[in-house]
């Protein structure tokens, strides 16, 4: 086990420094500016030629690419272009709004997914289970963003349910800067109001992005559920007269999570790739955007941050399902 | 050899009666002939000239004269919204074919011969899978300039790894079977055992995750063009329609849902038809 | 009946992840607080001698003062830290005699020193917009201190008052706090920029209280400033991108003031009773550029035939009628303005001068333009214009990044973009447009003319008259031969919360100072 997990972390070592030099050859060879994108059309050219040289970005791409790895080696990311700060400090600011976010839409998506799931496998066949696999197939359907749109417009704009967009309300204060996550730090700085407040930002963006991983997860559920359901233990247990929610929670649900866990796993890394567009339509202050941002300003050393942070976060949440798999399920082995 | 063609064309037949059994996917189906009719046909269908502006008749609602309204610079929207499907469905084709054409030889050998080549080859698509999609594609896409094309290519590179992978599986499975080893037992040339024994194999199980996928081609493809890296103005691309209406809502609200509509129901119909070859093929998610 | 119960469990549960976070309406800021929704992410640094963004300079000019200020108009310098102050005959020395009693935020007084440091450090730290001194003032020995209260600054040319203001006035000569930067100086940063891109050390009726990067940024009253208390006790300006989250914000109460909608936006809230749209002309400009070094366009009939297909109604109605008409580098409302019109859509006239060049078959050209609308449908209307006459054009929407880099380097063919003023003289544009040799637009279009003879000479005309005439001809030759097409003067807009009294959008820093303003 302790020579598998080795040799996974390994690979996904290789293969994130793959990445790296596709990143970084990629982002370099377009003939963009990005120091005249940041100075602005009207900056003079002297400036822009010094800011060029003090970054070392007039010298030749492999030799940019050397310097890169050498500071990178010694824990430094580089400066953004853009924000005039290190990236790592960017990155630690911008990473638990999407980590936040993340997880509540994970949350949404386990909850309701399961909820949905289960429901439609106990009454397979019936209208119901056929309702919730066209709405969910519709739901899959949308385009996340202007999913976003939508629910923006009816529980923000027309019904007035939810709060827009945003972390919390403008007039709140943010409590203290400890682990990031504003609903953790408020709990901790036992502010509950803004604790209320931070919960029902997290609403409609949590559900919108959780929607496609809510409509996998109950499917994945459904069907895995379904199996459990035909084999003799279940059949045994419902003729021992035990109650039916007892059968289908305890001796049901727990055999059928396997293959659940490998499809949560799955969604939470593809996750990332939903929060660019919402945080877009809800100005979420978190990684998408600072991606989306820093691809669109050309900025370098922002674009080769964040993609180590997503690789290394897509490799572990790879690694954590197969561990997860394995744990849960000893028939499996690893050489 | 020939009698495995023959079960296999059976098999692949049998499927598609059984998908087809299937209302849902028979919906599917049909909403993907309507894709197709109203991409091919929409010259004829489309009142008006995609691209032409109408200054003094901008921001109609939707009228008689124009079913979906007309958009900031007076062009029918939904002449628009019916080219539009020229392009996704132009997109989700081309973007299948190219992935497909990397992935299938990089499986294929892959899984052929294993050891070294099998190692080198896995650890590229590793590389490329340590990535969600749509942002691999993004940086891609801003790599190469937004333009149709590159979007097509942004999303091929960005997708090829799982045809890649499904394709070794399958040809691992294959290169056991008794047929392929009597094969390379007569001493028939690698080349031929790839092209007659497994390519054909290889195929069906390809083909139907294309089509399971197509939906998220679309997506992405839409994804791209809403924030930026997509089709350029003036194309009726629908993704970029509803990223240059959303600055319309709530005013104008005909702006971004046509189009919003249009790529629902698209995927919708890939969906529908991918979760009924699903059904058929996995019959424990059946629901009857 | 016990799945039945099963299923009202899962009812039940879903329910309550629905229904958890049930109404609590919000949606009015309280009084002595005014939010702003606007972008705010294109801020680098709020160090006055850094800060080159519309987001940056417009706060560092509520945080800093400056020695003199413009006129509502414009038209003229008025006294600010400066009390008062005389020119010697030449114009090219000026000497400012400070206002006393002036508190820093730190408690520290403002004095003559103050003022040196602040305009010295400029030319220490060599940043973005020092060029508005350097171009100006020859080295930092030229601004002396003389005694506690008096400045004594002499320029590198004849400054007639509004010159001297452009660049007195501008906020890359707020006056900082000497005493603060020397105790956050370090060895490789002795002027402490790093330290005041995110921290305050001004005197103005504001205090930058936190920046958090891409999110917000709050400011505070400063109780003793010398105007008085200001009758807002905070202001936070947040991060909102999106113009629809923005406009459903501001219908919604939960922002005072949108300061970055689009033109159709602005429109539709002009009829609602709760919110009030107000506008101003502004110093900058849209224009379509050729580049003269692609082939087609180093015909001077080519460049005009251009000018006379384009359809400037339709660009207007684009923009919701939301611009001062106008076609020369000098926006409207600006001193030296010349208010000629003479394109108007002629496809006939447009044809006639693609034959007198011998491309009467037409070209091909690529249109390059950035996705801030509404450019794009701009681009979109001129594609459709220009194929009339025989140009097919490839709109391409780039990146700024691109955009840029693809235009410095000259490898354009057309592009159509922006141009603000950086300070409120026809000379600003003058310079970008007509001058091949400051290296700006009329360089990177590759348009090198004799006119920029009349650019250096018409900057140090004392005499008003004449110095106008001077710019009348400039514009009147970049009309007729130049190769831009300049197709509006947007107004600048802003939209309130009918409550919100006293802010007014400005020609240069998108509002007048925040001092007065106040909330029913």
């Amino acid at each position: 086990m302790g020579a598998y997990v080795a040799r996974r972390l390994l690979l996904a070592a290789v293969a994130i420094f793959g990445v790296l030099v596709i990143t970084f050859f990629l982002s370099h060879i377009v003939p963009g500016d990005p120091v005249a994108a940041i100075l602005g059309p009207q900056a003079p050219e002297d400036v822009i030629e010094e800011l060029r040289h003090r970054w070392g970005l007039d010298r030749p791409i492999p030799e940019q690419f050397l310097l890169y790895l050498r500071r990178l080696a010694q824990g430094d990311f580089g400066q953004s272009l853009a924000t005039h700060r290190p990236v790592l400090q960017d990155l630690k600011e911008f990473f638990p709004a999407t980590v936040e976010l993340a997880t509540a839409s994970i949350l949404v998506g386990v909850a309701a997914g399961l909820a949905v799931g289960i429901l439609s496998a106990i009454s397979r066949g019936s209208w119901l289970d056929h309702l919730v696999r066209f709405v969910s197939l519709i739901g899959l359907s949308m385009p996340v963003f202007w999913l976003g749109l939508i629910a923006l417009l009816i529980f923000y704009y027309n019904l007035g349910w939810l709060p827009g967009p945003g972390q919390i309300d403008v007039y709140l204060l943010r409590p203290p800067w400890v682990t990031g996550l504003i609903t953790v730090d408020a709990l901790i700085a036992r502010d509950f109001e803004v604790f209320r407040n931070a919960l029902r930002h997290l609403v409609l963006p949590a559900f919108v992005l959780g929607s496609h991983a809510m409509v996998g997860i109950a499917r994945i559920t459904r069907a895995s559920m379904l199996e459990v359901l035909g084999q003799e233990y279940i059949k045994t247990a419902r003729a021992k007269g035990l109650p039916e929610r007892i059968v289908i929670l305890r001796h049901a649900l727990k055999n059928a999570l396997l293959p659940i866990i490998t499809v949560i796993g799955i969604y939470y890394g593809s996750l990332l790739e939903g929060a660019v567009l919402t945080e877009t339509v809800f100005a979420w202050p978190g990684l998408g955007r600072y991606a989306t941002s820093a691809i669109l300003s050309q900025d370098f050393a922002a674009i080769m941050g964040v993609t180590i942070l997503i690789a290394l976060i897509f490799s572990f949440a790879n690694l954590a399902v197969d561990l997860a798999y394995a744990f849960l399920n000893p028939k499996i082995r690893y050489e | 050899m020939a009698a495995r063609l023959r079960q296999e064309r059976v098999r692949t037949l049998r499927l598609a009666w059984r998908t087809l059994r299937n209302p849902l996917s028979l919906a599917g189906l049909a909403i993907i002939g309507l894709l197709i009719c109203v991409a091919a046909l929409a010259p004829l269908l489309a009142p008006y000239d995609p691209l032409r502006t109408d200054i003094a008749n901008r921001l109609a609602p939707p009228s008689s004269h124009h079913l979906f309204g007309t958009d900031q610079l007076g062009r029918d929207v939904f002449s628009r919204v019916l080219y539009g499907a020229r392009i996704s469905l132009r997109i989700a084709i081309l973007t299948a074919l190219i992935s497909t054409v990397i992935g299938f030889p990089v499986g294929i050998f892959s899984g052929y011969f294993r050891g070294r080549v099998d190692d080198l080859l896995m650890r590229v698509t590793d590389m490329f899978m340590a990535f969600p999609r749509l942002v691999l594609a993004m940086a891609i896409a801003a790599a190469l300039r937004p333009t149709l094309e590159n979007v097509v290519i942004a999303i091929a590179l960005a997708g090829w790894p799982t045809y890649a992978r499904l394709a070794r599986s399958v040809t691992m499975a294959i290169r056991e079977e008794v047929y392929v080893e009597a094969a390379q037992a007569v001493g028939a040339s690698t080349s031929r055992i790839l092209l007659r024994h497994i390519l054909p194999g290889v195929v069906s199980p390809v083909i139907i995750q294309v089509s399971l996928d197509m939906g998220g081609i679309i997506l992405t493809a839409a994804g791209l063009g809403f924030i930026g890296f997509g089709a350029q103005p003036p194309t009726p691309e629908w993704g970029l329609m509803i990223s240059e209406g959303r600055n319309y809502i709530p005013g104008q609200w005909w702006l971004s849902t046509f189009p919003g509509l249009a790529i629902s129901l698209v995927v919708l119909g890939f969906n529908l038809l991918g979760d009924g070859i699903r059904d058929v093929l996995d019959p424990r998610l059946r629901g009857r | 009946m016990n799945r039945s119960r099963c299923m009202l469990v899962v009812l039940v549960t879903l329910a309550l992840l629905v229904t958890g976070w049930v109404p609590n309406v919000n949606g009015q800021v309280a009084k002595t607080l005014l939010v702003l929704g606007r972008l705010i992410s294109d801020a680098v640094s709020l160090d006055p001698a850094q800060a080159f963004e519309f987001t940056s300079v417009w706060v560092d000019k509520q945080v800093y003062d400056t020695l003199v200020d413009f006129s509502k108009d414009f038209s003229r310098a008025v006294p600010m830290l400066a009390r008062s102050w005389t020119v010697s005959p030449d114009g090219k020395t000026y000497t400012f005699r400070l206002r006393s009693g002036v508190k820093f935020h730190s408690g520290n007084p403002v004095d003559a020193k103050a003022v040196e440091f602040s305009i010295r450090r400029v030319f220490r730290l060599k940043l973005t917009p020092s060029f508005i001194v350097t171009s100006f003032i020859d080295k930092p020995e030229d601004v002396v201190a003389i005694g506690r209260d008096q400045v004594q600054i002499t320029f590198n040319q004849p400054m007639p008052e509004t010159m001297m203001a452009s660049v007195l006035a501008n906020p890359v000569t707020g006056i900082v706090d000497p005493a603060l930067i020397q105790k956050n100086a370090t060895p490789d940063d002795p002027m402490a920029n790093k330290w005041l891109s995110t921290n305050d050390a001004g005197s103005g009726p504001f205090i930058l209280r936190s920046w958090r990067r891409n999110v917000r940024i709050d400011l505070e009253a400063f109780p003793e400033y010398w105007r008085g208390r200001p009758k807002l006790n905070r202001i936070i300006l947040l991060e909102m991108p999106e113009p629809t989250t923005q406009l459903l914000a501001l219908q919604r109460g939960d922002i005072d003031a949108a300061m970055s909608l689009l033109p159709r936006q602005y429109r539709e809230l002009a009829g609602r009773k709760d919110i009030i749209v107000k506008s101003s002309p502004t110093f900058s400009l849209r224009y379509l550029a050729m580049n003269v070094g692609y082939e087609p366009f180093s015909k001077v009939q080519v460049r005009n035939a251009v000018k006379w297909a384009i359809d400037y109604d339709a660009i207007k109605r684009i923009w919701e009628d939301a611009i001062d008409p106008g076609q020369t580098i000098v926006p409207a409302r600006m001193f030296g303005h010349l208010p000629e019109r003479p394109y108007r859509k002629n496809v006939e006239r447009a044809r006639s001068l693609m034959r007198e060049a011998g491309y009467e078959r037409g070209f091909k050209a690529e249109l390059l333009t950035v996705p801030d609308p509404p450019l794009p449908d701009v681009a979109a209307k001129i594609k459709e214009d220009l194929a009339a006459i025989g140009i097919d054009v490839e709109v391409k929407q780039l990146r700024s990044a691109d955009l840029l880099g693809i235009y410095r380097a000259q490898k354009h063919q057309m592009v159509i973009a922006r141009w603000g003023a950086d300070y409120p003289d026809p000379d600003n544009l003058a310079k970008a447009f007509a001058d091949f040799d400051m290296r700006q637009l009329a360089y990177r279009n590759q348009w090198d003319h004799p006119v920029k003879q009349l650019v250096k000479q018409a900057v140090g005309e004392l005499d008003r008259k004449k110095r106008e005439e001077l710019y009348k001809r400039i514009q009147k030759i970049t009309l007729e031969e130049g190769p831009y097409v300049v197709f509006a003067y947007p107004l600048r807009q802003i939209a309130l919360r009918a409550n919100v009294k006293g802010l007014e959008p400005s020609p240069l820093y998108e509002t007048y100072d925040l001092f007065e303003v106040w909330k029913e």
